[in-house]
């Protein structure tokens, strides 16, 4: 055969492995861009203003949770030392929690805001990794990140409870076993 | 001639040929050409390689570095269609102290906290009603809430500087590098 060049002709190897490449090719093409495709449009989604509401409510509900806990045993505490709820001391006291659940609800939020748009360009970025033909790195998902924020939120009310006198009156009682075993009672 | 026969055409010349011929006679309407190179058909970006016949050049010359030819010209394409833009989108993200998702995380932050406050503040009244009094806290204005907010914003914005930092020594960092090394 040959077309009656000069040079030496193609070994035929050549060829097969090219059509080995083809057919690899072709089926990347039917069976994984599609998956690439999906990823690549749920990654463009994430940044979406409003993509990450779900997320930031989710950890404001479990940062309130939190809270809602130690304010509980706070008003057992009160009234089991007979304070008047009128009183200077219980306004201040609850007062001072509830402001702080509030910046802790606050920051919980905006913090499960930002880890989401942190997601959304990592996924970009193994994206743009795929298409560079580099190995992609395994991102965390939500419930990581939920967790990683409430891991935050913990330690914030910890150091928050730890202010309350009633709450630091009832160490070593039921309560304040309580109070301990949902892990704010700190080592301290 | 019509789009078919144009189409049948440019299947049988090799992707050189295409190319040559697209640059002779100017813009020829065929579907599958684009300034990337000829690639057999139109683009479909849910299965880019259809097109691709690993048979087409079997018993001429050379049809081992042929068939490759058109590999790396479906390569080629398939990255410029799918990956270049989202490169481009992420190179356009980066501004001089950030990325451009800072005034989204700004207004997360903003709507965040005021929601936490109106949602505690309610919790309050409620808390207080059940025992006959009157919420008369204002935990809007409260030092803890307010400092809660500023010290807010002041981390997203750390944290969208720490973001343009990972984004230009992470991703953009590997694709620059990349593109230095292939023209080598």
């Amino acid at each position: 055969m040959g077309g009656g060049g000069d040079g030496p002709e193609e070994l035929e190897s050549k060829s097969a492995l090219a059509e080995q490449a083809a057919n690899a090719l072709q089926r990347y093409g039917q069976t994984f861009v599609p998956l690439e495709n999906m990823y690549i449009q749920d990654t463009m989604n994430m940044f979406d203003p409003n993509a990450s509401a779900s997320e930031m409510a989710a950890a404001q509900n479990q940062t309130s949770s939190l809270y809602e806990q130690g304010l509980g045993d706070m008003q057992s505490a009160q009234f089991n030392m007979g304070l008047d709820p009128t009183s200077g001391r219980v306004k201040k006291e609850s007062s001072a929690l509830r402001e702080a659940q509030a910046r802790g609800m606050g920051l919980a939020g905006a913090s499960a805001g930002i880890d989401y748009t942190d997601a959304a360009y990592q996924g970009l970025g193994n994206v743009i990794n795929m298409g560079q033909g580099l190995q992609t790195n395994a991102m965390s998902g939500n419930i990581d990140r939920l967790q990683a924020g409430l891991d935050r939120s913990g330690a914030q009310a910890q150091s928050d409870f730890a202010r309350s006198s009633s709450l630091q009156s009832i160490a070593g009682t039921g309560a304040g076993m309580a109070y301990g075993s949902y892990g704010l009672g700190g080592g301290g | 001639m019509s789009q078919d026969l144009m189409d049948q055409y440019f299947q049988m010349l090799s992707g050189e040929s295409a190319d040559a011929v697209n640059q002779f006679f100017g813009p020829s309407g065929y579907s599958g050409y684009n300034s990337g190179g000829y690639y057999g058909s139109s683009y479909d970006p849910n299965n880019p390689y259809a097109n691709l016949n690993p048979y087409k050049y079997s018993g001429q010359d050379d049809s081992g570095d042929k068939l490759y030819a058109d590999l790396i010209r479906a390569q080629t394409r398939d990255y410029n269609q799918r990956f270049a833009p989202l490169e481009n989108f992420m190179a356009g993200q980066i501004t001089a102290t950030g990325t451009k998702s800072l005034g989204d995380d700004l207004a997360r932050t903003r709507s965040s906290t005021a929601g936490a406050v109106a949602n505690v503040q309610g919790q309050q009244g409620r808390s207080m009603g059940r025992m006959g009094l009157t919420n008369t806290s204002n935990i809007a204005n409260s030092t803890t809430a307010v400092g809660g907010l500023v010290g807010g914003l002041n981390d997203t914005r750390l944290r969208d500087s720490d973001r343009r930092t990972a984004i230009l020594s992470g991703s953009m960092s590997g694709i620059s590098q990349k593109a230095r090394s292939t023209g080598s």
